[in-house]
């Protein structure tokens, strides 16, 4: 068994339901609306399951105490979640997903020994496979998106 | 304004796995934070501020930059001309290319749906960590006996990627696979063509191995909200910060961490440990699965398996890819951290 919490922020934005009404009565609904919404979040956990082997998910309902309190939470309601159902139900294939690991792991295995990245497109549904120097997110982070000198000009500052 | 970009995301990244602070929300300036919390590589304390350093607009997912076509992140023509609540939006890259890269191949995301490969063959190969058991009282839990989620205060939360665990690197030498990686990366992969926001996954090769890493720092353990929603959350003046998507998913990685733990009956009569071995980072299962004679994936999965007795029957014929094998229980040694995820796998004969 796994176990996830599914969150709601505020029901009035990116088309939620109000789960308070309806978790108890309909909690249907609310998995519906959360496999809508959050669609690559529960793939993920479906894939993990299933790779871990559980046979059961426990997903947890948990809500704010209120909209405007970020801190505090609620747990509305728990459901249990069997990885194969959700995956079928998601239409998460295991030949579709295993098949994706393997192409890219194909792919790999003919290119030479070095270092890669996949990087998901932020605008458009691709992904790019690049080749990137050995060097990278090593030696020059400082320069690069991952650097270290901002995060350690901030400490500082904290200091 | 490129590299402004880039420092800012880098900013927001770091910012992104310091602890959370233990204040009210409307507080100033948080006390001093937990480390390692939500689990940067090998951990990480911080100052408890985040919450003020995640409120910038911009960001990896997307301030008020205008462009056109919302449809596109989206990969499909639906929604193209619906308008939104927020219809212009551009998000903006985990990683920022560098002239010196060559992309080497391109995949369409909706291409991606379409591979095809066997199930393949699944073994374990250990299991380590320890199982507490599922409280069965939230079973219960319905919005008039809700219950109030506690925060796990003692407990340090790891998500350590495959070339910084111990336990991988020992399969490794051992030549055991030829393709290492953690169940968040692996799932992230399969799950890949759902995604919207950018991402980005380093893969090393060497001497003929793979691994597939994360990277430090980079906010990839961080669980998204409402990514795939048709108006899904951004940093706008409309919207409170709190709903900010960096904060929405700061809050929800919590949220996940919390419950996860809460839900255990932490006394140590029911707990039983799993071959434990003395690295902070062992805990979970590894499995090596055969996809092909040329590849043998071995994924490190995390399990937090709280099984209940009734359930454990059950458990005995793993679904899908894996095959069960009982692991030898290890009572010898006590520990003084607590795994991401444990795992009660009952006390019926082994």
């Amino acid at each position: 068994m796994n176990a996830y919490a599914l969150n709601e922020w505020d029901s009035r934005f990116a088309g939620g339901v109000e789960w308070r009404q309806k978790i108890d009565q309909q909690p249907g609904a609310v998995l519906a609306t959360e496999l809508k919404n959050n669609s690559f979040k529960l793939a993920k956990w479906t894939a993990q399951s299933i790779l871990s082997g559980a046979d059961v998910m426990k997903i947890g309902y948990v809500s704010r105490v209120a909209r405007t309190n970020n801190y505090e939470h609620v747990i509305l309601a728990t459901q249990f979640l069997k990885p194969t159902e959700l995956a079928q139900q998601i239409a998460l294939s295991l030949t579709n997903i295993w098949g994706i690991v393997k192409t890219l792991a194909d792919l790999l295995m003919t290119q030479e020994d070095g270092k890669f990245v996949f990087l998901k497109d932020p605008n458009k549904p691709t992904v790019r496979l690049y080749s990137v120097p050995q060097s990278t997110f090593e030696t020059d982070e400082e320069e690069g998106g991952v650097g270290e000198g901002d995060g350690e000009g901030e400490g500082n500052e904290d200091a | 304004m490129f590299i402004y970009l880039l420092t800012f995301i880098n900013y927001t990244a770091r910012r992104a796995w310091a602890p959370i602070p233990g204040r009210n929300p409307s507080g100033g300036r948080g006390g001093p934070g937990r480390s390692g919390y939500p689990g940067a590589r090998g951990g990480r304390g911080g100052r408890g501020d985040n919450q003020q350093a995640l409120s910038g607009r911009g960001g990896r997912y997307g301030g008020r930059q205008k462009t056109t076509g919302r449809g596109a992140m989206r990969g499909g023509g639906r929604f193209q001309n619906r308008p939104g609540r927020f219809p212009d939006r551009k998000y903006q890259p985990s990683l920022a290319v560098r002239g010196e890269w060559e992309v080497i191949e391109e995949f369409d995301l909706a291409q991606l749906l379409k591979l095809q490969a066997n199930k393949p063959e699944v073994e374990d190969l250990m299991w380590c960590g320890h199982l507490d058991q599922y409280d069965e009282s939230f079973e219960k839990v319905s919005t008039k006996s809700a219950r109030p989620l506690k925060r796990v205060e003692s407990k340090t939360f790891y998500c350590v990627s495959a070339t910084d665990d111990s336990i991988i690197e020992k399969f490794a030498a051992e030549n055991a696979g030829n393709f290492f990686i953690t169940d968040t990366v692996l799932s992230h992969l399969m799950a890949a063509p759902r995604s919207v926001y950018s991402w980005d996954i380093v893969v090393q090769k060497i001497d003929g191995k793979l691994f597939f890493d994360k990277r430090d720092f980079s906010g990839f353990d961080l669980l998204t909200v409402s990514e795939t929603a048709h108006e899904p959350p951004m940093a706008s003046e409309d919207m409170d910060e709190i709903n900010f998507p960096d904060k929405l998913s700061v809050e929800a990685t919590v949220i996940n961490q919390n419950f996860s733990q809460q839900i255990l009956k932490e006394s140590p009569e029911t707990r039983k440990k799993v071959r434990f071995i003395g690295f902070q980072h062992a805990n979970g299962i590894v499995c090596r699965v055969t996809l092909c004679n040329s590849c043998v994936v071995l994924p490190r999965c995390l399990i937090y398996p709280v099984r209940t007795e009734p359930l454990c029957a059950r458990a005995r014929s793993r679904p899908g890819v894996c095959s069960v094998q009982i692991p030898q229980i290890y009572t010898g040694f006590d520990c003084d951290y607590i795994p991401l995820r444990v795992a009660w796998l009952g006390t019926t004969t082994w």
